[in-house]
Order: C-alpha cells, then sequence, then structure tokens
C-alpha cells in the first residue's frame, strides 16, 4: 500500500512545481540560469494558489481517454487540496502535519510526523512548490520554450520510478509564470495530461479549505 | 487395514455428500420449455465500455482507483489505474480462443504470480461466455426465477446464476481441482452492463461500482 500511494502521491506532487507555459513548436531554453532563478523568484512570491483542472489519462492500448475534472489549492507554508470533483469524488487534503484522504466519505488519516512515507511527501510538496526541483538529484532535467511558454523535461534519475514514468513535462507560462499543463508520459505510449485554468494567484484561502 | 480405511471412507461419505448438495434447490425437473432458451448475459451484445470506481484488496493491502473495461471486435480490454492515473494493471482477453488471456503491463509491486494469476482468474471468469455443448447442464430452482448453467471448461467447472426472465447473471463461480475457487457476484444492471460486482478468490477481492 506504501509503494501504491508514495508513487501516486509522487505524481500528484509534480503537479505543484511552480513554473510557466505551453506553445507549438519547442526549441531549447538558452540562458537556464534566467530560467531557474525565473522559477525560484515566482515561487517565493506565492503565498497561495488556487485553480481548476482536467486530468485527461489517454490509455493507448484501449485507444481511449479518460477525463477527470477537479480542483486545487495551495497555501504556504504546505497546505494543499487536490479534489476530485468527477467522476469520482476523492480529495487529499494536507494541513499542520497530517495527510487525509476522503474517498467518497471514508476518510483515511495520516501523520506526516509518525509516518516516514508522508514525512517524505511532505517534504518534496515544500521542495517542488520552492522550485527546487531545477535543482534535484531526484531528476534530469532539460528546458524548452516557445514565444509563449516554457516547458521543463524532467527525466526521473530512480530506475524504479522509470519503469513507471519515462518523463514529465510541466509547462508554464512566460506571462505570469504559471503552470498551465503537466504531463506525465508513461512507458507504453499511456500519458497523463493535468491543464489547469482559472489560476488565481495568493487569493485569500481560509485554513478550513484543507480541513475535513 | 480396516481401521485405516475407515477416516478415507468418510473423507469419500463426505465428498459425496458436499456435491451433492453443492447446488441445493436447483434441478433440472423444474425446468420448463421456456425457460431453455434463456441465455445468461453479463455484458450485452451492444456493450462497448464501462467506468467502475474499486477496492481491490490484494493479500491485505487496499488500493481504490478507477476501472475501466472495454469491448471490441478484438475481444475485452481492462485496466485499473488511481485516481490520479497512475495505471495499476492492464489486461487483455481474446475473443478467439484460441490466444490466451494476457497481462499487458503490471506495475512492477503488484508484479507477483498469485497477484497476477489471481487477476487474470477473476476477470476471465466475468468474459467467460457460456458454453451449450454436450457437457452443459441446465437447472432451475424451485421459484423458477433463477437458472443455473454449469459448464466443463478445460477442467474447470464454471456455474452461471441468471434471471430467467432477463438472462442477466446473479452469480459465476469457478472450480478446479487443487485452486481456489473464484466467485462474482453481480447486480444493478443498466444499459446492458452490471452495475455493482464483487470478485473474490482466495486473497483477492475486487470491488466495482458503475460511475
Amino acid at each position: 500500500m506504501n509503494k501504491f500511494l508514495l508513487t501516486a502521491f509522487t505524481l500528484l506532487l509534480m503537479c505543484f512545481v511552480p513554473a510557466f507555459g505551453q506553445g507549438v513548436s519547442f526549441s531549447p531554453v538558452s540562458d537556464v540560469s534566467a530560467l531557474q532563478r525565473a522559477v525560484r523568484q515566482q515561487s517565493e512570491a506565492t503565498q497561495t494558489l488556487s485553480s481548476l483542472f482536467v486530468q485527461e489519462k489517454y490509455l493507448d492500448m484501449l485507444q481511449d481517454v479518460l477525463v477527470s475534472n477537479g480542483r486545487f489549492m495551495y497555501k504556504k507554508e504546505n497546505s494543499v487540496r487536490w479534489e476530485y470533483t468527477d467522476p469520482i469524488r476523492y480529495t487529499i487534503l494536507i494541513h499542520d502535519g497530517k495527510f487525509t484522504i476522503d474517498n467518497d466519505g471514508k476518510i483515511s488519516e495520516f501523520s506526516t510526523q509518525s509516518n516516514p512515507m508522508f514525512r517524505e511527501i511532505n517534504k518534496m510538496i515544500v521542495t517542488a512548490i520552492r522550485g527546487d526541483f531545477v535543482g534535484s538529484p531526484d531528476f534530469s532535467p532539460t528546458y524548452f520554450e516557445n514565444e509563449e511558454q516554457v516547458m521543463a523535461r524532467l527525466v526521473p534519475a530512480s530506475a524504479q520510478v522509470r519503469s513507471m514514468i519515462e518523463h514529465i513535462e510541466i509547462y508554464f507560462q512566460k506571462s505570469d509564470m504559471q503552470v498551465v499543463k503537466v504531463l506525465f508520459a508513461e512507458p507504453g505510449g499511456d500519458y497523463t495530461a493535468i491543464r489547469f485554468t482559472n489560476n488565481l494567484v495568493n487569493r485569500e484561502i481560509p485554513d478550513s479549505e484543507f480541513l475535513h | 487395514m480396516r481401521a485405516a480405511l475407515l477416516p478415507f471412507s468418510l473423507f469419500i461419505l463426505l465428498g459425496l455428500l458436499f456435491n451433492s448438495c453443492r447446488f441445493s434447490g436447483y434441478s433440472a425437473r423444474y425446468v420448463s420449455g421456456d425457460v431453455k432458451n434463456s441465455r445468461p448475459v453479463v455484458f450485452g451484445q451492444d456493450f462497448e465500455k464501462a467506468l467502475y470506481s474499486t477496492d481491490l484488496n490484494v493479500f491485505g493491502r487496499q488500493i481504490t482507483g478507477i476501472t475501466v473495461i472495454k469491448h471490441d471486435s478484438t475481444g475485452f480490454h481492462v485496466a485499473m489505474l488511481s485516481e490520479l492515473g497512475l495505471k495499476y494493471f492492464e489486461l487483455f482477453f481474446p475473443a478467439n480462443d484460441s490466444t490466451a488471456d494476457e497481462i499487458r503491463y503490471v506495475m512492477e509491486v503488484m508484479n507477483h504470480k498469485p497477484v497476477t494469476e489471481g487477476l487474470l482468474s477473476l476477470y476471465g471468469l466475468l468474459f467467460q461466455p457460456p458454453v451449450y455443448d454436450s457437457h452443459a447442464r441446465f437447472l432451475m430452482n424451485e421459484t423458477g426465477k433463477t437458472c443455473l448453467l454449469i459448464n466443463k471448461i478445460e477442467k474447470k467447472q464454471v456455474s452461471f446464476y441468471f434471471s430467467s426472465l432477463s438472462g442477466e447473471v446473479e452469480e459465476l463461480t469457478s472450480k478446479k481441482l487443487l485452486k481456489p475457487k473464484a466467485e462474482i457476484k453481480l447486480s444493478g444492471y443498466g444499459d446492458g452492463y452490471p452495475g455493482s460486482l464483487l470478485l473474490f478468490q482466495h486473497k483477492l477481492s475486487i470491488q466495482l461500482k458503475r460511475l
């Protein structure tokens, strides 16, 4: 169970990385240091984030796309709400050292302090939101850009993670440094694409949004 | 010698008793002419795709997610994903009997023989088409509401319990010597497929609810 959850949450956490957007044809970023600085500046300036998302899971063998909808909220230092509203009702809440999963009314609660797995996840969230993924030993990054967007392609360093995720693409909108799309490419041609819309930055979010 | 044979004889006797009670309440003598034409149906002819919320319990570990079942001309495809989109496994059950059921993908941490065999066995039973050959037995319960079709398929005994009126399968079981029994309970039919399923075999159980 722990391995399954850890993997699932690892994928989720990648969605919280602050950055910019997406475009048509991408070419390598010429000034990587400037990009890294921009990512860090943006993450430091971000106190809260909220958005709606559409998740598309493409299954190559089934030649089919499964679509889920939901909403996402983040508040510094590390409060997170990741909520699916359709077709399932499933919410992950992280707040005040607690990890809560509400699976259609069935509540599971974990302490991030007493549980090493959730402590690690908690640490990863903070790292991701601060933009530390840029120099992270867990990923080998390459950066691309076009006129509107920057795309960070992260290849997991761990062979075990690579057996599930070939690479992750994070698309940032250059104009406001917001994440607009995250794509997880799996071996065999499957992928999960999450598109963010209605992004609201530094809007007041009460703590009650992160509590069950 | 006689003393040594006694436990053996008792064992045989118990076996026979158990055998005779297996389909308690069902008999060929309740079968009327009209009912003989009833056919068990799990997924109707027009079935293409279904989504289910899923609780998978595998050797004490509980995993939740979404299962997609898709049918096309090649056969049945099944995939289970986490709520976040991560794929746990993908199976294929060909329409053509000459091709073996197949695990197309299974996450490394789940890739253990008892798990993969259990998944193939349970979903294989779910997609098992009924056979009307010389070995098939057709029984009926006293109420006349439920039919029982018993097939012998590759050393397995597969039983279809289904409604005499609609053909909707309510229960499926598969028994094979020295193998754990596989069972599936089905209910809540709508749009030509079941809305709720409970599949279980030994230490593997899967609960599916239509989304």
